[in-house]
C-alpha cells in the first residue's frame, strides 16, 4: 500500500535529503512512515530500487502478505515490471500476452526456474521460497529481462521514477534497511543499513553505485 | 663589394645569383623529393595499417562469432548456472576446436577460470574481465609477457553475465610476417605496447629504440601522419597506429617503420642528376656570364680607346658590329667624333682662311713662308694691291670686290702652280714662291713678278661685269732665316705701300723709305705736339695786283719751325695733317691767326685780303665749316679760301653747298693748284669761285716754248671766262711778271714778287712803295 504524503512534503525533499543523509548514516532513530529516497553516485534519482526493513525482532510473515497477486507479465516481448518485489514463499504468475512463445528461466542460485515454451493466454506460475533474487530471461528472446526480489519481511517497497519508496506501516524499533538494484555495484547488488523506526516517521536518502545502464534497462 | 673590372662584377654577379638561385633549387627539390618519398612510404604505411586493421578485424570477428555462439548457448548456459564443469568444458572444447583459436578461457564473475585455468593469459585476462563486468562481446589486443595476443570476450548472459567466454589468439612474427608480405614496399611491422604510464615495449618485451615521446604522439595521432625518427640502423619512416586494447590501462600500437634511405634510394639517381646538372649549369653560366661580360666590356673598352684616342687627337672609329645599345652608343660615338673633326676642320679652315674668297688668310700665309723659308732657299714675297679696290667696293658692292679678289686668287693659283695665295687684307693679295737656289746670273724675281703683273693686269669677269684692276706689286726677296716669316710679308706691304705712294707700278722693299716713313710717324706726333703748343706760324706771302700795281692780297701760309729739325717743310707736315686729320686743327690755327693779322692790318689802314688754304675734306666737315664761318665773319670780306680745284669732287653736293654759304657769308673763294687735279670743266663751272690760282708748274714752263705759254694764257682766259680773276703762282722773276700782265692776268704771286714773311714783316713790306717793272724784254726771255 501506497501512503501518499503531501505535496509540499515531496517537493522539499530535495532540499533537505542532502542534510539528512548523515542522520541516517549514523543510525539514528526514525519515525513510523519512513521515506526513503534512492540516489546514484551523480545525485540522480534512482528507479527500480526496492528498498525492505527488517525489524530486529523476528517478523513471521503472515499468510495474508502472501495473498498477492504476484504478477510477471510478458508483453510485447519484453518482462512487466521490470522489477518486481514479492515475500518469500509468494506465487508470481507469468502470463504470456504475446502472440509469440517465450521460455522464461532463471538460473540464480536461490530461486532457479525454467518455464518452457507457453504460448499465449497461457499463465504459468512459480512460488519462490527463497529470499533472494531471481534474474529472469527468455531463452528466445536474448533482451528480455527482469527482476524478482524476494524479501524475507512484510515491509517492502519499490523506488518509483522520483527514486523515492514509502513504507507506512512498521514497527517501533531497530531495524536493517536493505536496499536492492539490478545494476548495483556491490556483493549481491544489496546494501543494508541499521535504522530505527518511531511512530513520528522519517526520512532517508540513501547512495548507491550503479552499473553502466545496458540494453534493456528500463 | 667592389670590383675594378666592370667584367668581373658582372661575371660574379650573375654567376653568384645563379649559383644561389640553383642551390635553393636543388634544396628545395631534395626538400620535395624526401617529403615526396616520405609521403610516399606514409601512404604505404598507412594502407598496410588499415589492411593490419583489417585483416585483425576479421580475425577478431571470427573468434567474435565464435564466442557469441558459445555464449548465447542456453546448455552451456545451463552448465555454468550448474556448475556442471564436465559438461561445460566439453560444449567448450568442442567449440574451440572449431574456431581454431590458440587458448580459450571461461571466466566466471569472480574471476574465477572454469576453462583454461592453465592457459598463459588466464590471470591476466581473468582480472581484466571480472573488473571491467563486460556485457558486450568485445575484442582487443592484450600483450602478455612480451607475446601479443588478439582477444575476443563475450559475455555469458543469462541475462545478468554469469561468466565470460574469452577466445585469444597470438599475434607473433609470423603474422608481423605475413603482414609485411602484403605491402608492396618491404616495412617492417611490429607492435609495441604500454602498460599505464610505462614505457613502450616491443613484442620481444624489451624497451622498444624509438624515442618514447616521439611513439606517444604518433600513436595520439589519429591522422597517422609519419615522421621520420632515428632507428638503430639509420633515419627511418614511422608510422603507429593505436589498436584497440583489452584493458583500459594498456595501449597496444602497430609500428611500421622503413628506412628513410630506402624511400629515397628510388629518388637517389634524381637527385644525383638535379646535383650533376647544376654543376654543369654553374660551369656554363659561369662560362656564359663571362663572355656576356666581356661582350659587354669588350665594346666599352673599344668605347674608351676611342674617347682616348680622340682626346690625343688621333682619328679613331670604333668598330662594334652588335645591334643592341651598345652599337647605338657605337655608332653615336662615331657620329659624335666625326662631328668633333668635322667642326675641328672647320675652325681650322676658318683659322687659316678668308672666308668670303676661301683664300688663305695671313696666318696661313705666315706658315707658308716659314715652311718655304726652312728649305733655305731665297723666298719671293709679293704684295699685290689693287688700285681701284676701294672704288670697286663703294661702287659694285663688297660681294663683288671678293669676287674679284677670289678670282685674282683663282688665276693666280692657275699661273704658278706652287705659289702660295693668300689674302693679306681686303685689297691685298700675298704671293709666296720659293725660287731656286742662288747663284744664277739674271734676276730670278722678274719672271714671277712679270707673270703676277699680267695676271693681275687683265680683265677679269665678275657678275658678268668686266673689271679691270691696276695692281700695285711690293715685294722683297726673304733670304734671311733669322728674320721672322712675318716680318718678311711685313716689308713686302710696306714695299707696296711705298709703291702706291711712289704711284709705282711695281717696289722692292726699300729700307731708307721704310725709314722716313717711320719717321713720318714721329713727325705726326711731333705736328701734334706743335698744334698744341701753338708753336706753328702763319707767314704772308704777298700778291701783286697788276690792276692796282699794289700788293693788295696775301695768301697765308703755315711754317713750322722746329727746336731739332728747323724749318719743316710745309709739304711734309701738310700731308701728314692731311692723313691724320690734325688739318682741323692747323687750319683753324692759321685761320685764326689770318683773322688776328687782318684786324692789325686792317687798323693799320691796309686794306688786304687774307688768303687761307681751305682742305676739301673740311669742306664736307659741317662743323668745322661752321666754326670757319663764324671767324670769317669777324673780318668781313677780308678773307678768301683757297680750295684745290679737286676738293669737290669725292663728294660735289655737300663741297659745293659749303662752297655757297662761304660766298653768302662774304667770303671769297679760290680756285688753288688750277691745272693739276686733271678735273673735268663741269665740276669747275659749278663752283661758284672769284679766283682762280694757276699752277706754279704752268707759269714755271713758260719759258719752255710757246706752247706753255699758249696753255697759261688760256687758262687765263678760260678763267676771265668763267667770271674769276686770275692769279699766278710760282712767279720768280721779273720777265714772267711781265709777261702774264701782258696775257691779262690779274695777280701774280711768288718769289718774283715776295717771298712769303711773317706779319711783322709783311707790315714792312706793305709801307715801302712796290716799283714793278712790267716792261716785256721778249728777247731776254727768248735766252
Ligand atoms: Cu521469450
Amino acid at each position: 500500500m501506497v501512503f501518499q504524503r503531501t505535496n509540499l512534503f515531496q517537493s522539499a525533499l530535495w532540499l533537505v535529503s542532502a542534510l539528512c543523509s548523515w542522520l541516517v548514516s549514523s543510525a539514528s532513530a526514525i519515525a513510523g512512515p519512513l521515506q526513503i529516497s534512492v540516489v546514484d553516485g551523480e545525485g540522480q534519482a534512482v528507479e527500480h530500487a526496492v528498498v525492505s526493513v527488517e525489524p530486529a525482532a523476528a517478523v513471521k510473515l503472515k499468510p495474508g502478505d502472501l495473498r498477492g497477486p504476484f504478477v510477471m507479465s510478458q508483453r510485447n516481448i519484453a518482462f512487466e515490471p521490470f522489477v518486481l518485489v514479492v515475500p518469500k514463499g509468494a506465487t508470481v504468475q507469468f502470463p504470456n500476452m504475446d502472440r509469440v512463445n517465450h521460455h522464461v528461466y532463471s538460473f540464480s542460485p536461490t530461486n532457479p526456474f525454467q518455464l518452457p515454451l507457453y504460448g499465449r493466454g497461457i499463465t504459468r506460475s512459480v512460488t519462490f521460497g527463497q529470499a533472494g533474487t531471481a534474474a529472469l530471461g527468455c531463452n528466445i528472446h536474448d533482451k528480455m529481462r527482469a527482476y524478482i526480489r524476494v524479501v524475507d519481511t512484510p515491509y517492502y517497497a519499490k523506488t518509483d521514477r522520483s527514486g523515492v519508496a514509502n513504507l507506512v506501516t512498521l514497527p517501533d524499533g531497530a531495524a536493517t534497511l536493505r536496499v536492492w538494484h539490478p545494476a548495483m555495484m556491490a556483493q549481491g547488488q544489496e546494501m543494508s543499513q541499521s535504522v530505527t523506526t518511531n511512530r513520528s516517521g522519517n526520512r532517508v536518502v540513501v547512495t548507491i553505485r550503479l552499473r553502466p545502464a545496458r540494453a534493456g534497462d528500463m | 663589394m667592389a670590383f675594378k673590372r666592370l667584367k668581373t662584377r658582372l661575371t660574379v654577379t650573375y654567376g653568384g645569383l645563379f649559383v644561389v638561385v640553383l642551390a635553393l633549387l636543388v634544396a628545395a627539390t631534395c626538400w620535395a623529393v624526401i617529403n615526396y618519398a616520405t609521403l610516399t612510404v606514409q601512404r604505404e604505411m598507412s594502407a598496410t595499417s588499415s589492411v593490419f586493421q583489417r585483416i585483425w578485424a576479421i580475425q577478431s570477428e571470427t573468434q567474435r562469432t565464435s564466442a557469441d555462439l558459445l555464449s548465447r548457448d542456453f546448455g552451456f548456459k545451463t552448465a555454468i548456472a550448474k556448475a556442471d564443469q564436465a559438461t561445460l568444458r566439453s560444449a567448450f572444447e568442442n567449440l574451440k576446436g572449431r574456431v581454431a583459436v590458440d587458448d580459450g578461457l571461461v571466466i566466471d564473475l569472480n574471476g574465477s577460470l572454469l576453462v583454461g585455468a592453465n592457459s598463459p593469459i588466464a590471470n591476466q585476462v581473468a582480472s581484466i574481465v571480472a573488473q571491467d563486468y563486460p556485457v558486450e562481446t568485445f575484442a582487443g589486443i592484450q600483450t602478455i609477457k612480451g607475446q601479443a595476443f588478439s582477444v575476443v570476450v563475450a559475455p555469458v548472459l543469462a541475462p545478468d553475465p554469469i561468466a565470460w567466454v574469452v577466445f585469444a589468439s597470438a599475434l607473433n612474427q609470423d603474422e608481423m610476417g605475413k603482414l609485411e608480405a602484403l605491402s608492396s614496399i618491404p616495412l617492417r611491422a611490429a607492435l609495441i605496447s604500454k602498460r599505464g604510464n610505462g614505457v613502450w615495449m616491443n613484442a620481444s618485451g624489451a624497451e622498444s629504440a624509438l624515442d618514447p615521446i616521439a611513439l606517444e604522439e604518433l600513436v595520439l595521432d589519429k591522422a597517422g601522419r609519419a615522421t621520420i625518427e632515428d632507428g638503430p640502423h639509420g633515419q627511418q619512416i614511422v608510422v603507429a597506429t593505436q589498436l584497440p586494447a583489452l584493458g583500459q590501462d594498456e595501449v597496444t600500437a602497430l609500428i611500421l617503420t622503413y628506412p628513410l634511405a630506402l624511400a629515397l634510394a628510388n629518388y637517389q639517381p634524381l637527385v644525383l642528376a638535379l646535383i650533376g646538372l647544376g654543376i654543369v649549369a654553374v660551369l656554363v653560366l659561369g662560362f656564359a656570364s663571362r663572355e656576356i661580360a666581356r661582350g659587354i666590356t669588350q665594346p666599352v673598352f673599344r668605347l674608351k680607346q676611342a674617347v682616348n684616342s680622340l682626346q690625343s687627337g688621333d682619328r679613331m672609329l670604333v668598330d662594334i658590329q652588335s645591334k643592341d645599345e651598345l652599337g647605338d652608343l657605337g655608332q653615336a660615338f662615331n657620329q659624335m667624333a666625326t662631328s668633333i673633326r668635322e667642326r675641328e676642320a672647320r675652325i681650322l679652315y676658318m683659322a687659316r682662311h678668308d672666308l668670303p674668297t676661301g683664300l688663305p688668310n695671313r696666318a696661313a700665309f705666315e706658315e707658308a713662308v716659314h715652311d718655304l723659308m726652312q728649305a733655305e732657299r731665297p723666298v719671293l714675297l709679293v704684295a699685290a694691291g689693287m688700285e681701284s679696290f676701294d672704288h670697286i667696293r663703294s661702287v659694285w658692292g663688297v660681294e663683288a670686290s671678293h669676287q674679284l679678289i677670289a678670282g685674282l686668287g683663282e688665276r693666280l693659283r692657275h699661273t704658278g702652280q706652287d705659289w702660295h695665295i693668300a689674302r693679306l687684307s681686303p685689297s691685298v693679295i700675298g704671293i709666296a714662291i720659293g725660287l731656286p737656289d742662288r747663284g744664277i746670273g739674271h734676276d730670278p724675281t722678274s719672271i714671277p713678278l712679270d707673270q703676277i703683273a699680267t695676271a693681275l693686269a687683265t680683265a677679269i669677269v665678275v657678275d658678268n661685269k668686266s673689271f679691270e684692276v691696276t695692281p700695285a706689286l711690293g715685294f722683297d726677296l726673304a733670304t734671311d732665316p733669322s728674320i721672322s716669316a712675318s716680318d718678311w710679308i711685313e716689308r713686302s706691304l710696306i714695299a707696296l705701300d711705298q709703291a702706291q705712294v711712289a704711284k709705282l707700278a711695281l717696289m722692292r722693299f726699300d729700307p731708307r723709305t721704310y725709314d722716313q716713313l717711320a719717321d713720318n710717324l714721329k713727325l705726326t706726333d711731333q705736328l701734334r705736339e706743335a698744334l698744341d703748343h701753338g708753336d706753328l706760324q702763319a707767314f704772308y706771302q704777298p700778291k701783286f695786283n697788276y690792276r692796282t700795281g699794289q700788293v693788295t692780297s696775301v695768301e697765308a701760309l703755315v711754317r713750322w719751325q722746329h727746336a731739332e729739325r728747323g724749318w719743316v717743310s710745309p709739304q711734309a707736315f701738310v700731308l701728314i695733317a692731311e692723313e691724320t686729320g690734325l688739318i682741323r686743327e692747323l687750319t683753324e690755327q692759321v685761320l685764326r691767326a689770318a683773322v688776328a693779322d687782318q684786324k692789325r692790318l686792317h687798323g693799320l689802314g691796309y686794306d688786304v685780303c687774307i688768303s687761307v688754304n681751305y682742305s676739301g675734306r673740311l669742306l664736307n666737315d659741317p662743323e668745322f665749316c661752321q666754326t670757319a664761318l663764324a671767324l670769317c665773319a669777324e673780318v668781313p670780306n677780308r678773307i678768301c679760301l683757297e680750295i684745290t680745284e679737286t676738293a669737290v669732287i669725292n663728294d660735289p653736293v655737300t663741297g659745293v653747298q659749303a662752297i655757297k654759304r662761304f660766298v653768302d657769308a662774304g667770303v671769297e673763294i679760290s680756285i688753288d693748284d688750277f691745272g693739276t687735279g686733271l678735273s673735268s670743266l663741269s665740276y669747275l663751272k659749278q663752283i661758284p669761285a672769284q679766283e682762280l690760282k694757276i699752277d706754279r708748274s704752268f707759269v714755271v714752263a713758260m719759258t719752255d716754248g710757246n706752247r706753255e705759254r699758249r696753255l697759261v694764257r688760256s687758262i687765263i682766259e678760260m678763267g676771265h671766262g668763267l667770271g674769276m680773276k686770275v692769279t699766278a703762282e710760282g712767279v720768280e722773276d721779273q720777265a714772267a711778271i711781265a709777261l702774264l700782265g701782258s696775257m691779262g692776268c690779274d695777280m701774280a704771286q711768288g718769289y718774283g714778287i715776295a717771298k712769303p714773311m711773317p706779319a711783322d714783316q709783311l707790315l714792312a713790306f706793305l709801307a715801302k712803295p712796290l716799283s714793278m717793272d712790267l716792261t716785256l724784254d721778249l728777247e731776254k726771255k727768248i735766252a
